[in-house]
């Protein structure tokens, strides 16, 4: 069922390595650390899940982790190269190329149809839209979305459309997916249904990494290993059930 | 690491088009009213710039194209001090001078052909040298009559463009100088030189014909001189002059094209300098509509930069977005202007077409359209590359955070020293603005209106804080409404000051051109005023132009007098007087008079000009000339130099080097001329304005020729009244600019209420009124547009002193800079329609239905 296997040019597996990282929001006169020195490595075929109470710095680690943002301290190191060494334009291809985004409120573009939607990051690498629509529309074909190829995001459900938006990560075959909150606004059982698809991409056969931040129980427990991140620390990282056990106790559970 | 680093593949025309089509495209036709004012904008512009230089160059042109129509080879042309022409004499010692290879004599007058102004030529074989266009028609017109019978004699040629001549029939010539004959026509010409010249509206005849019709004896009107091989023309010239002598004008056979040129001076100049300001707010009607597009497209553009597109793109993609809209927009609008060009045409003001002897045709220069779309296109890209680049930089973390990143965050550090930046160029280009005003004294000076434009422009954009602040302090005041008002100002600073410049820059526009035209017609005006006080004027050119053809012949002065009820008849003569450079204006009368030039005069001078020992002149031409009272005025005349006192220096206002007021006598001795521009009839005590206007109607009416008999404060008004159509074109193109503001303010009203549903939404669910609604947001136009209608007071003042000083070089008139009330007014009116145009925004705002509004995302 795989969709273009081993897309020669983007090699499937990768190895992201965060260091020692620190994060700093400055507004106004007084910096706010959302992360706190955050070590953890990512190897290929699994599924993470990222819990932690609100405000714990989840989404700033994932922004980091994807080249979206650039930590204050320490490194970010995909395959052994420092993201910090790279400029704006070098980022952005490694964002295109090697990491895939869900995003929580879909970010569709309105305009554009569900298949052009899922073509949009091979029209930003160069590519003709046209010889990319057959592989659009195996990919929606593949989130079960087939028949809403020519459909825009104002006529999908939002399950719908954040399935759009999982066939637009995988176009790329990126080898690192990352989903902040992909649930978040969907009603739990579309979401369980999207939870049960991400887990999935994890054990196509490609050896990529899914990272997704949660505070859902049951979709951390559906995952590969859990984090748990905790006033911009991270306080637990293993089996899903040890993590989820120790986010219950602590009386975080949401 | 080999992914990260390799290249991207380099866009092809192809994906570039394909971008372009999705993210671009889609987004115009999703925004259809905001695409269409963006669009409409450019194509105003253009539409304008492709007009006036459309309307000016056609009107130029024609009288340029006239002119190689007829000189063809010629390198000289010899001609009179005034319309009175060369003697036979004198043709014949131009041919006599050294290195004259042919010097062909022409009748070139202004004639009504059965009542239509048009172009009577007259010449002889020799005109075969000159290898014109008018020579080749004429060559043969002259052959042929010289072939015809004794019937043809005195016949005429008709060009292609005379209504209603036939062969065999007759035509009515009514010269110039008061004759009117009745000329059969030998022939009607075709053929394509025939309808070039002049467009076909002209006769052609044998020159002893051509001298009788036009009335000029044995005179021609010039002599076209062509140079022998081994003679320059510069020599030619100087030659001439010299074994000619003061009484003729030696100049380039493109003066007259020269000359109507400084005569229309007035008009293309005002609309240049409104032209150039509509420009000016077209740029920034597109810059806030890209930044309006480009803020609102901030989410969408996170989301491509998330997915990994590079920064250049982006702003390749707005970049072209614009440069799409302006080709279009200058597409649609050269054709526009094209039209424009060609409707004004055909209705010219009088003050145009009576300042060309050539028939205006429509000839676009070929520049025109070029310089449309150069300037639409820069406009376009330079407005948009603000908005372009502050979306380039958008950072791709914002994708992550909510679902419609707002509008109005963003990078602080870099906008202040952007600020810093627009402060420090703002300043400069302002005062640029009045440097260039002041250093330049032709159309070069009009820059100074655009530069204070963007130098303001820059100015409020760094100063948008405290402007949104005052905006917002005002809206908090107006009612309980207000304070909400005054959030929504506060949270979106850019769009309130956007809307703010609008009402600005419309109001200045407004204010600087009503006032500096009404400046300008107010000081020609002054020239006039003194007629008023005439009974009764009696001339044959129509009643809105300065009189100056056609004449009445001097008989006619008698008949008046003899008329009952008439104590006395004053005549007035008006001719151009030819030197380089710009034609002076020469005025005779035999009398006490009216004419601003006498009434303005001192009584010593009034004395000493009607006994023919002084001239009156104006401070125009005393200036040029370095003159002041008492000094002695030297003047070439067709009875060589003359010398005479200046008795005295009066303000009179002309387009021309200025204006010398003589005795008739003097005019008719020193310039052979002998008729009337125009009659002032003074009545006796108590006889009856109305009768004696009547019964000299009737006994003009046997005139072969039109003539007209004005009251005084008529004519006084007929004058203003063409003055004012010098101003017309330019308060039409001030209404397209208030037109376009008023639609572009109603865009960001309806947009601000679009972005603020939801907003209104909760507003309506916690209970309010749709009227407490609808008072919210007309309390914001209210507060942004009465003080946009305050500072475009302000701007406006200084831009109308600014066009006043550059109006007065161009024209080299003394224009008094005076505040019109009337831009207290029109800045009222402006505010009034801004809030007409929140009505429908705010009624949309009260309609809003509750749980879509909160629903909105
Ligand atoms: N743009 C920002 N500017 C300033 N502070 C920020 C910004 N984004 C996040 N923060 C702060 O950083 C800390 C971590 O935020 P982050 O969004 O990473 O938390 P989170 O774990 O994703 O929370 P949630 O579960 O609510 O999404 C918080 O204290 C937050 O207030
Ligand atoms: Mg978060």
């Amino acid at each position: 069922m795989a969709v273009r296997l081993g897309r020669g040019e983007t090699p499937y597996m990768a190895t992201l390595r965060l260091d020692g990282v620190v994060h700093d929001y400055v507004r106004g006169r007084q910096p706010v650390r959302a992360l706190n020195g955050v070590s953890l490595t990512l190897g290929g075929g699994q599924c993470v899940s990222v819990l932690g109470p609100s405000g714990s710095g989840k989404s700033t680690m994932l922004h980091v982790m994807g080249a979206l943002d650039i930590p204050s301290e320490g490194r970010v190191l995909l395959d052994g190269t420092d993201l910090a060494t790279l400029d704006d334009d070098a980022l952005s291809d490694l964002r295109r190329r090697r990491f895939g985004f869900v995003f929580q409120f879909f970010n569709l573009l309105p305009a554009l149809t569900a298949w052009e939607n899922v073509a949009v990051p091979r029209l930003l690498d160069g590519e003709k839209l046209g010889s990319v629509r057959a592989e659009a529309l195996a990919l929606l074909d593949r989130v079960n979305l087939a028949d809403r190829a020519d459909h825009r995001p104002g006529e999908l459900s939002g399950g719908q459309m954040q399935r759009v938006a999982i066939a637009r990560s995988l176009i790329m075959d990126p080898g690192v997916l990352l989903a902040d909150e992909p649930t978040g606004n969907l009603d739990s059982r579309t979401g369980d249904e999207l939870l049960d698809l991400l887990a999935s991409l994890a054990h196509d056969g490609s050896e990529r990494s899914v990272v997704m931040v949660t505070h859902s129980v049951d979709a951390a427990l559906r995952s590969d290993r859990a984090v748990l991140l905790t006033d911009g620390d991270i306080v637990a990282d293993g089996t899903p059930e040890d993590v989820v056990a120790k986010f219950v106790g602590e009386g975080r559970r949401p | 690491m080999s992914a990260a680093e390799r290249k991207p593949k380099p866009a092809g025309p192809a994906v570039v088009a394909a971008r372009l089509r999705l993210f671009n495209l889609r987004y115009l036709r999703r925004h259809p009213a905001r695409t269409a004012l963006s669009l409409g904008v450019l194509t105003v512009a253009a539409a304008l710039i492709v007009a006036v230089l459309g309307i000016y160059g056609s009107v130029g042109g024609s009288s340029g194209r006239l002119a190689g129509q007829v000189a063809g080879n010629a390198d000289v042309e010899v001609t009179g001090r005034t319309d009175e022409g060369l003697s036979a004499e004198a043709v014949q010692r131009v041919g006599e001078v050294e290195g004259v290879e042919a010097a062909v004599p022409l009748v070139r007058s202004p004639v009504e052909v059965d009542g239509e102004r048009m172009l009577l030529f007259g010449t002889d074989r020799s005109a075969a040298a000159l290898d014109s266009d008018l020579s080749g028609v004429a060559t043969d017109a002259v052959r042929d009559a010289g072939q015809g019978s004794g019937d043809q004699a005195g016949a005429v040629f008709a060009g292609p463009g005379v209504q209603g001549a036939k062969e065999g029939g007759t035509v009515r010539v009514a010269s110039m100088t008061g004759q009117s004959h009745r000329a059969p026509v030998a022939a009607t010409l075709d053929g394509d030189a025939a309808e070039s010249v002049n467009g076909g509206a002209y006769l052609v005849a044998p020159l002893p014909v051509a001298q009788r019709l036009a009335g000029l004896g044995d005179r021609v009107e010039s002599v076209l001189v062509v140079a022998d091989s081994g003679t320059g023309t510069g020599a030619l010239r100087d030659r001439i002059a010299e074994e000619l002598g003061p009484g003729v004008f030696v100049a380039d056979p493109s003066f007259r094209a020269d000359q109507a040129d400084d005569a229309t001076a007035m008009v293309r100049n005002i609309t240049l300098l409104v032209a150039f300001m509509a420009l000016v707010v077209a740029a920034f009607l597109i810059f806030n509509s890209m930044n309006m597009a480009a803020a609102e497209r901030r989410g969408e553009i996170a989301s491509l930069r998330a997915l990994g597109s590079r920064r250049r793109p982006v702003m390749r993609d707005f970049l072209l977005e614009s440069l799409l809209l302006a080709l279009v927009g200058a597409a649609v609008g050269s054709a526009l202007g094209y039209a424009m060009a060609g409707a004004s045409i055909d209705s010219l003001p009088p003050v145009i077409t009576d300042a060309v002897d050539a028939e205006v045709e429509l000839a676009v220069p070929a520049g025109a359209v070029p310089a449309a779309f150069v300037a639409a296109v820069a406009a376009s890209l330079a407005a948009s590359w603000l908005a372009a680049r502050r979306a380039s930089r958008v950072p791709p973390v914002e994708a992550m955070r909510t679902a419609n990143p707002s509008a109005d965050t963003g990078d602080d550090e870099q906008r202040r020293s952007g600020r810093l930046w627009a402060l420090g160029l703002g300043a400069v280009l302002v005062v640029l603005a009045f440097v260039t005003a002041a250093a330049f004294d032709d159309e070069r000076s009009f820059g100074g209106g655009s530069l204070l434009l963007l130098g303001v422009i820059l100015l409020a954009y760094a100063l948008i804080g405290p402007i949104t602040r005052t905006v917002a302090r005002l809206a908090s005041r107006l009612g309980p409404s207000g304070r909400i008002a005054a959030s929504a100002v506060e949270r979106a600073p850019r769009r309130a000051w956007a809307t703010f410049m609008t009402v600005l820059l419309a109001v200045a526009i407004g204010v600087a051109t009503t006032g500096s035209s009404q400046n300008t017609v107010d000081a020609a005006s002054k020239n006039v005023s003194t007629l008023a006080d005439s009974d009764l004027i009696v001339q044959r050119a129509a009643k809105d132009v300065l009189p100056v053809r056609p004449l009445l012949p001097r008989d006619t002065q008698q008949q008046l007098a003899d008329t009952d009820g008439v104590r006395r008849v004053v005549a007035g003569q008006f001719t151009y007087l030819n030197q380089p450079g710009k034609r002076a204006l020469l005025l005779g009368m035999d009398g006490p008079s009216n004419a601003t030039a006498y009434r303005l005069a001192s009584k010593k001078a009034r004395a000493e000009l009607l006994a023919g020992r002084g001239a009156v002149v104006s401070g125009t031409y005393a200036k040029e000339k370095g003159l002041s009272e008492g000094d002695t005025l030297t003047l070439p005349t067709a009875k060589g130099e003359q010398h005479i006192r200046v008795a005295d220096v009066v303000d009179y206002v002309s387009m021309d080097a200025g204006l010398i007021a003589l005795s008739l006598d003097r005019i008719t001795q020193w310039y052979g001329l002998s008729g009337a521009s125009y009659y002032e009839v003074i009545l006796k005590a108590g006889a009856d304005k109305a009768a004696v206007r009547d019964r000299i109607e009737q006994r003009t009416k046997e005139q072969p020729y039109p003539v007209h008999v004005l009251d005084g404060s008529e004519s006084v008004k007929a004058t203003e009244s063409a003055v004012k159509q010098v101003g017309s074109l330019a308060l039409a193109l001030q209404w397209v600019i208030a037109g376009v503001a008023g639609l572009a303010l109603l865009n960001t009203l309806m947009l601000s209420v679009v972005e603020r549903r939801r907003e209104l939404g909760i507003l309506r669910a916690l209970g309010s009124s749709r009227r407490y609604v609808r008072r919210v947001i007309l309390t914001e136009a209210t507060a942004v547009s009465v003080l946009g209608g305050i500072g475009g007071l302000v701007v406006g003042t200084a831009l109308h002193y600014l066009s006043a000083d550059v109006m007065a070089k161009a024209l080299a008139m003394d224009i008094p800079f005076k505040v019109a009330p009337a831009a207290v007014g029109l800045a009222v009116g402006a505010v009034l329609i801004a809030l007409a145009g929140a009505i429908p925004p705010a009624r949309r705002a009260g309609k809003l239905n509750v749980v879509q509004a909160i629903g909105y995302e």
